[in-house]
């Protein structure tokens, strides 16, 4: 993957959906912006080769979420800025919603985010974090426990 | 969770953002060596070398003796349950196996629309081990000869384009809680030859895998997106795959054999079936009376699980600041096996405890209680420096004999001293009841 039009397609396709998710994990825009162009280098470094779009979503998610593992786990982390600062809230439901689940550890948040947002179901968000699929269920279930009332009504 | 949705929705990298990551990633493309080229096949080197000859007559051969298949071998695709019947040797009646024979008896034939493809060499050492696990509650039947015959597109006989003259093949499908089938395998040994293939089955997309290479390159043949590749599995075996798509059935194909020419012109024939049909999965509906075995699983509490008959061998102590995950009993047929996981950050201990009737022979574990030490256990683990960026340190995946039980373990983060000291806690000395 060397070809910049193709490598820019590559980004415009998957950046949003990337920052989002790095940011439900990392809680700060600036960190989040890192982890996305960490995952698209090591995508360049690695040019792997996809059987899908599906498949290629994946392994870049895969790479992002491997990448915010690295930094939450840093000895060291720059003062976070809280995300209602950098995009505050259209409305006191939103505002609420993200209260509660900033409020989360960030495993709990990464996969309230991608079962809540992203859509994935526990066996794919388990490929995706690394995890058992058990494991992914487990928090999961602690997460929705504390989330009791914003999660009234889903499935 | 519509507040969660509507903000995120509104989340968006910024004009300066978008420029900035562009930016960073042209540096990036401009100062960093290329890819390695990834080493074409011998065997595809050798058709695009020989031309015509690719195309000559394909004689039934049939090599001397019969070499036990490689070690590598038993790192299938299958979802390995303790206790659970083989995929791989038929077991039954003859109504469960096919036993494919030569077409044209013996004689000489060409096969002049033999696929040049191009599979890529991947390296066995940096498979990734991927995990997954059927649900809750599923049950395995064995799939007769006709099902096997419909599946790969035949009528009476599997077609002969696939080129499996001499094999003897049986089957299973896994079917879920609901009466849906969740896949197929069909796999099987050529008489004469070391060659062994599995042939996976799903609906709507590939059947699931434990292992993965990103090395794969993905073609296209007859308009459908392929996955080509192949790898050394040791011992002198080679593995060939194809993983497509044949209309809604997902296809994953393998061919493991000493002859390298044998495995890939396999796997290349089994691609080339998209052309005459395919494969299919549409009409697999096993009878009740070809159950091989039914899977109930329940969850339980810690509680719950130390008080079972199989918690004795849970571990009495674990490193410091692990939790416990989820636990549960399950249960196929005659054996019993209770299983636990905890997990500290992103590392994790997992086992399960396998009770065999006593008729039953053991499978053969990895260590016996009591011979487990921390230089023994480093045969069974590796250590990772980098996983995609996952944390590095030691791997383990091992089985140990405790006489009545078969404990297996699977752990991440642990040191080999954690894991011996982990597993010496827990499980008796061969032979006795635990506490």
């Amino acid at each position: 993957m060397t070809d910049p039009g193709r490598l820019e397609l590559l980004v415009c396709t998957y950046e949003h959906a990337m920052y989002r998710t790095a940011l439900a994990i990392l809680g700060d825009c600036h960190e989040a912006e890192d982890a996305v162009q960490d995952a698209f280098v090591k995508y360049l470094e690695k040019a792997p080769a996809f059987a899908s779009g599906e498949h290629e979503r994946a392994w870049l998610l895969r790479v992002l979420i491997n990448g915010c593992k690295s930094r939450l786990r840093a000895p060291w982390r720059r003062r976070t800025t809280p995300l209602l600062d950098t995009y505050p809230a259209a409305a006191e439901e939103e505002r609420l919603a993200l209260e509660e689940i900033s409020a989360l550890p960030p495993k709990e948040r990464a996969v309230i985010h991608l079962y809540y947002y992203e859509g994935y179901p526990t066996a794919e968000i388990a490929a995706l974090t690394g995890e058992r699929e058990g494991t992914v269920r487990s928090r999961l279930t602690r997460a929705r426990a504390r989330l009791r009332e914003l999660l009234k009504g889903e499935t | 969770m519509n507040g969660y949705r509507s903000y995120f929705d509104r989340v968006r990298l910024s004009e300066a953002q978008h420029r900035r990551l562009m930016e960073a990633l042209d540096r990036t493309r401009r100062t960093r060596p290329a890819p390695k080229a990834h080493r074409p096949s011998r065997w595809a080197a050798a058709v695009a070398a020989c031309g015509v000859l690719a195309l000559a007559a394909y004689p039934i051969r049939h090599a001397g003796g019969l070499p036990r298949p490689s070690a590598g071998a038993a790192q299938s695709p299958a979802p390995v349950e303790t206790g659970a019947a083989s995929t791989r040797a038929p077991q039954a009646g003859a109504e469960y196996v096919l036993e494919v024979g030569d077409p044209f008896a013996g004689q000489h034939h060409s096969d002049f629309s033999l696929p040049a493809l191009e599979f890529t060499y991947c390296d066995f050492s940096k498979h990734l081990e991927l995990d997954y696990a059927p649900p809750a509650d599923y049950s395995v039947y064995r799939l007769t000869a006709e099902d096997i015959v419909r599946a790969v597109g035949g009528t009476e006989q599997a077609p002969w384009t696939l080129g499996w003259e001499g094999f003897a093949l049986g089957g299973n499908a896994w079917i879920d809680g609901g009466g849906a089938l969740l896949w197929a395998a069909i796999t099987g040994k050529r008489d004469g030859s070391s060659a062994e293939i599995e042939l996976w089955l799903a609906s709507g997309g590939l059947p699931p895998t434990d292992v993965a290479y990103e090395e794969a390159e993905q073609t296209e043949y007859d308009g459908t997106a392929v996955t080509l590749y192949y790898t050394d599995v040791g011992s002198g075996d080679w593995r060939y795959y194809a993983d497509f798509m044949c209309g809604d059935t997902g296809v994953r194909f393998q061919c493991t054999s000493r002859d390298q020419d044998e495995a890939a012109r396999l796997a290349a024939l089994a691609v080339r079936q998209i052309g005459y049909g395919g494969f299919t999965v549409e009409g697999l509906e096993p009878d009740e009376g070809a159950l091989v075995y039914a899977s109930r699983r329940t969850d339980l509490s810690l509680e719950d699980l130390r008080a079972d008959p199989l918690g004795a061998w849970l571990p009495a102590k674990l490193p410091e600041g692990f939790a416990f995950e989820s636990g549960g009993r399950q249960t196929m047929r005659d054996v019993d096996t209770l299983f636990a996981s905890w997990s500290r950050g992103y590392d994790y201990v997992e086992l399960s405890v396998a009770r065999f009737p006593t008729s039953a022979s053991l499978p053969a574990a990895d260590l016996k209680a009591g011979a487990v030490t921390a230089e023994a256990l480093k045969t069974f683990g590796r250590y990772v420096e980098d996983d995609a960026g996952d944390v590095p340190g030691w791997r383990f995946q091992f089985t140990v004999d405790a006489g009545a039980a078969s404990v297996r373990y699977t752990l991440k983060g642990l040191s080999p001293e954690e894991a011996a000291a982990l597993v010496n806690g827990a499980v008796p000395p061969a032979g006795g009841d635990g506490p």
